[in-house]
């Protein structure tokens, strides 16, 4: 075999075979088997655990760019949260194109759930977008200090009702008078957002993080001293979220049959009451899988093509 | 008329002129992109009115007048302040009063910098106590740390006696406290990697610093990883808008 | 941060590591000059430089994406020293440039460079350029440059994103020497991929300040040195005690109330409701747990104020004061 010709392919053939593979691979059945990260099933625990009478804040600092990964997170964050009736806040801090496109994804859901026939999401009344923050930092300090006036001059539409109301007069954060009063924080990030949320709120809310696979390695840290009380990382995380969605922790359909997902340190952890589990994240997993396969073929070949290469040089010096 | 449809293709048409730009750089991916770029630029600065100047800064400095469920709020003449502080950002482009420009981003620095003392315990202190792990096995009942349950009849979970889980809870067994200890070392050599002010001779420090130079390679080794899963991601996703959502769409319609 | 919320032992921690920053900031404005280690990084520029001289072509510098920030003057600053040694030996330097308060400033540091050298004559001023400020643009346009022109040294310092591997690839194609190094701890992983010389995290930061020899850079570079080993120290004693003490027995266990924020110490039985008497240690028994998470009991929590025996409620007005106090109080 002539290693040094595999050396040099044109890197657009290359491209090709990628977007080949990947298109195939979505064709391609994808329930593949999985056991969570700890560190998502501490995330999914701790949602399936809120109580039903305190909101929970989403800062969601994600575009259009790394759809492919906190898309599925966003989703799944909201699945959970509306079928536990569970009210929630939620605001960008990193891109003014950030809270379009979180709403979007809730619209969705809204519409996705009409469809099924399941109670939909009414902003003013379930929910609240409070808009855009010009920066990370400003944005949780003021947090920190006083909730009450970091918000204070945001308003909302109600569903159901003309003009704007002050978001402190909605149903979601009348009782807010700190940010201790939520029952939890998610950060959903493409980029170093969530460092500055845990520097200035983790010790004042319990904080979990959805992040781009970029950004997980950083969170490991977090998570381990505590500051952070689970999370999710990349697609892989997205497609954990989704398989306890399906399965719970430590439940099983009917008893005696082995749970498809066990954690030593939690109870029973039912699956989502209603609507969707296996979404997004189930439908690009197995692809992710053909991906890495031929990134390893790629590595395995260059290296021995680099080994055979290098071993001819020497030889031919001789 | 389908407009969710026509979203989704103009997407795709996007999608494929920006892609083009794998083949080589042609015009098609520069218009692309300055399309892209152009609705950025004017998307942001929609928002940042929107979100930002109008409801922290132009409705605190005039007031507002009581409109259904909102109050009258009076306006507060101090944020006008702000205004020439923010506008000397602009005179980077004049070359005669181009120093202006340091005042903004000097008061954003200091301003920076003070919140960075401020926050310092809140982000270390956590992962400091974290690095402090007990080495010493406290039992050697057993090598690894024994599960808590057991499996009755028919497979079904029983939980050990109380008695016995809080003993284990509260044992550090072999393998924990080896996982400690590797723990340990690998901060402390890190760490010792990055100090600079420190001759380190020696043959021990020397390999104890190179030590570390390993630990941080394995650690780029998974974040190389991490990354690269990361991107794929980011491509199957746009597959996945051409086959499933768009083609997806327009063959159920 | 509160004295409440971190107790008396993270401020002092915190002052400790500001006190070493300023002391050394004066300790090098002061003295000879500190020490500080020469980086491998930092050996290998004059080898890719003289190897540029050799073969006539040029070197190329990027300081990053990011904008007019510490990280982008430190990387200029490196640059000055490297197009010093540059213009010693007439080598053409190209600095790349995605930012455009970067650019006026290197510019003006390029500029002041040779004319130190008293080599204004040599300076191009075409070799310091602004090529866009979108992020792939940029990364094409000093791809295209670096293939053109064939570097022989290439230096990307400062802080880069996803075009990291683009730039690092296509120098590695043209065969030139790269010294590279990313504040972004993601992308530090594919420089070393495609680098000869990688400067890891902080050896940023130590380049520019063995290089300049600035005192307010030296010493804080010193400073987060002792910084660096008062926590090497803290952790060694840590796990020491730590692993004493979780060898001990105690009577007493320590109960949090997270969602009260509130801790207290009671006896094993209280804790464990009558099931033990006592038991081992556990992590959050440990001193040094409660040195890091200090007790707040619910006493020292609850504020008493005594009641102005003066004060009148203001009479409530209809438009005004009303709003957001009494709706959410009414909930």
């Amino acid at each position: 075999m002539n290693w040094s010709k595999l050396q040099n392919v044109d890197r657009r053939v290359l491209y090709v075979i990628l977007l080949v593979a990947t298109s195939l691979g979505l064709f391609l059945p994808s329930r593949i088997p999985n056991d969570p990260e700890p560190a998502a099933k501490d995330l999914y625990a701790l949602l399936m655990q809120l109580p039903e009478d305190k909101p929970v804040i989403i800062q969601s600092d994600w575009t259009n760019s790394t759809r492919g990964e906190t898309m599925g997170h966003l989703e799944a964050l909201c699945r959970i949260l509306m079928s536990r009736r569970i009210k929630f806040v939620i605001y960008a801090t990193a891109d003014a194109q950030a809270g379009q496109v979180a709403l979007n994804v809730i619209r969705q859901i809204n519409e996705e759930r009409k469809k099924a026939g399941l109670v939909t999401y009414r902003e003013g009344v379930d929910y609240i977008y409070l808009g855009v923050f010009p920066n990370a930092e400003g944005a949780g300090q003021n947090m920190r200090n006083d909730i009450r006036k970091a918000w204070g001059t945001r308003q909302t539409k109600v569903d159901g009702q003309a003009g704007r109301v002050p978001v402190f007069d909605t149903a979601v954060l009348r009782n807010m008078r700190s940010v201790s009063d939520a029952s939890l924080m998610v950060v959903i990030t493409a980029s170093a957002t969530i460092d500055v949320a845990v520097q200035r709120l983790s010790d004042k809310v319990t904080m979990a993080c959805m992040s781009t696979g970029v950004v997980a390695p950083s969170l490991l840290p977090f998570y381990q001293a505590g500051q952070l009380k689970g999370f999710a990382g990349g697609l892989r995380g997205a497609y954990d979220m989704e398989y306890m969605m399906a399965h719970g922790i430590n439940y099983s359909p009917t008893p005696g049959q082995e749970p498809k997902v066990t954690a030593e340190k939690f109870g029973e952890i039912p699956p989502v009451p209603e609507g969707k589990s296996f979404e997004r994240a189930a439908r690009y997993f197995g692809t992710l899988h053909i991906a890495l396969t031929l990134l390893i073929l790629a590595v395995v070949m260059g290296n021995v093509g680099m080994f055979v290469a290098k071993k001819k040089a020497k030889g031919g010096n001789n | 008329m389908d407009y969710t449809l026509l979203k989704l293709f103009l997407g795709v048409v996007f999608t494929l002129l920006l892609y083009s730009v794998l083949y080589r750089e042609n015009k098609a991916y520069r218009f692309a992109e300055h399309v892209f770029l152009g609705l950025a630029a004017g998307y942001t600065l929609v928002v940042v009115w929107r979100d930002i100047l109008y409801v922290q800064w132009w409705q605190k400095m005039m007031g507002t007048v009581a409109d259904g469920a909102a109050p009258a709020m009076p306006g507060y003449w101090v944020y006008a302040i702000l205004l020439p502080i923010g506008l000397m950002g602009y005179t980077i482009f004049s070359k005669k009063n181009n120093w202006m420009s340091r005042i903004p981003i000097g008061i954003i620095l200091g301003l920076w910098s003070g919140q960075q003392i401020q926050v310092w315990w809140n982000t270390y202190g956590p992962q400091i106590l974290n690095s402090m792990r007990p080495v010493i096995p406290t039992t050697w009942e057993s090598i690894t740390r024994p599960i808590t349950y057991t499996r009755g009849e028919g497979g079904i979970k029983v939980n050990l006696a109380p008695e016995r889980v809080a003993e284990i809870q509260s044992n550090l067994y072999f393998t924990q406290a080896l996982s400690n200890f590797i723990f340990v070392l690998t901060v402390v050599a890190a760490f010792s990697y990055f100090l600079f002010s420190f001759d380190l001779r020696g043959k021990f420090l020397n390999k104890f610093n190179t030590f570390g130079r390993w630990m941080l390679m394995i650690g780029f080794g998974a974040i190389f990883g991490s990354t690269v899963m990361a991107r794929f991601a980011l491509v199957i996703d746009r597959m996945s808008f051409i086959w499933q959502e768009f083609f997806g769409r327009l063959l159920t319609r | 941060m509160q004295y409440l919320d971190t107790g008396p032992f993270g401020i002092l921690v915190t002052l400790m590591m500001v006190a070493f920053v300023l002391i050394n900031i004066f300790r090098a404005k002061g003295s000879k000059g500190l020490y500080i280690r020469r980086i491998a990084g930092l050996n290998a520029i004059d080898d890719a430089i003289g190897r540029a001289t050799e073969m006539g072509r040029p070197v190329l510098m990027v300081p990053g994406i990011g904008g007019l920030d510490a990280v982008s003057v430190q990387a200029i600053n490196i640059f000055a020293q490297v197009t010093k040694t540059a213009a010693q030996f007439t080598t053409p330097i190209r600095l790349c440039c995605a930012d455009a308060a970067v650019y006026t400033v290197a510019q003006e540091v390029i500029r002041d460079v040779y004319q130190k050298e008293g080599m204004s004559d040599r300076y191009d001023s075409t070799s310091v350029q602004f090529v866009s400020d979108r992020q792939f643009a940029f990364a094409a346009g000093v791809s295209g440059m670096i293939l053109r022109d064939k570097a022989a040294a290439t230096f990307f310092l400062g802080a880069f994103f996803a075009e990291s591997l683009i730039f690092a690839e296509t120098a590695n194609a043209v065969g030139a020497i790269q010294v590279a190094g990313s504040t972004q701890t993601s992308q530090t992983p594919f420089f070393i991929a495609a680098c000869d010389y990688v400067l890891i995290g902080d050896e940023f930061y130590a380049a520019s300040a063995y290089l300049t020899r600035e005192p307010v850079l030296v010493g804080s570079l010193v400073g987060q040195d002792w910084g660096k080993l008062a926590i090497i120290c803290m952790i060694l004693l840590g796990f020491v005690t730590m692993s004493a003490e979780r060898l001990q027995i105690t009577n007493e266990a320590r109960v949090d109330d997270p969602d009260k924020g509130t801790s207290k110490i009671v006896s094993v039985a209280e804790a464990t409701k009558d099931q033990f008497r006592e038991r081992r240690k556990r992590a959050s028994d440990t001193v040094v747990h409660r040195i890091f998470n200090p007790i707040r009991t619910e006493e020292a929590l609850d504020i008493k104020r005594e009641k102005d025996p003066n004060f009148v409620p203001p009479a409530t007005n209809g438009a005004e004061g009303n709003g957001t106090e009494a709706a959410g109080g009414g909930a």
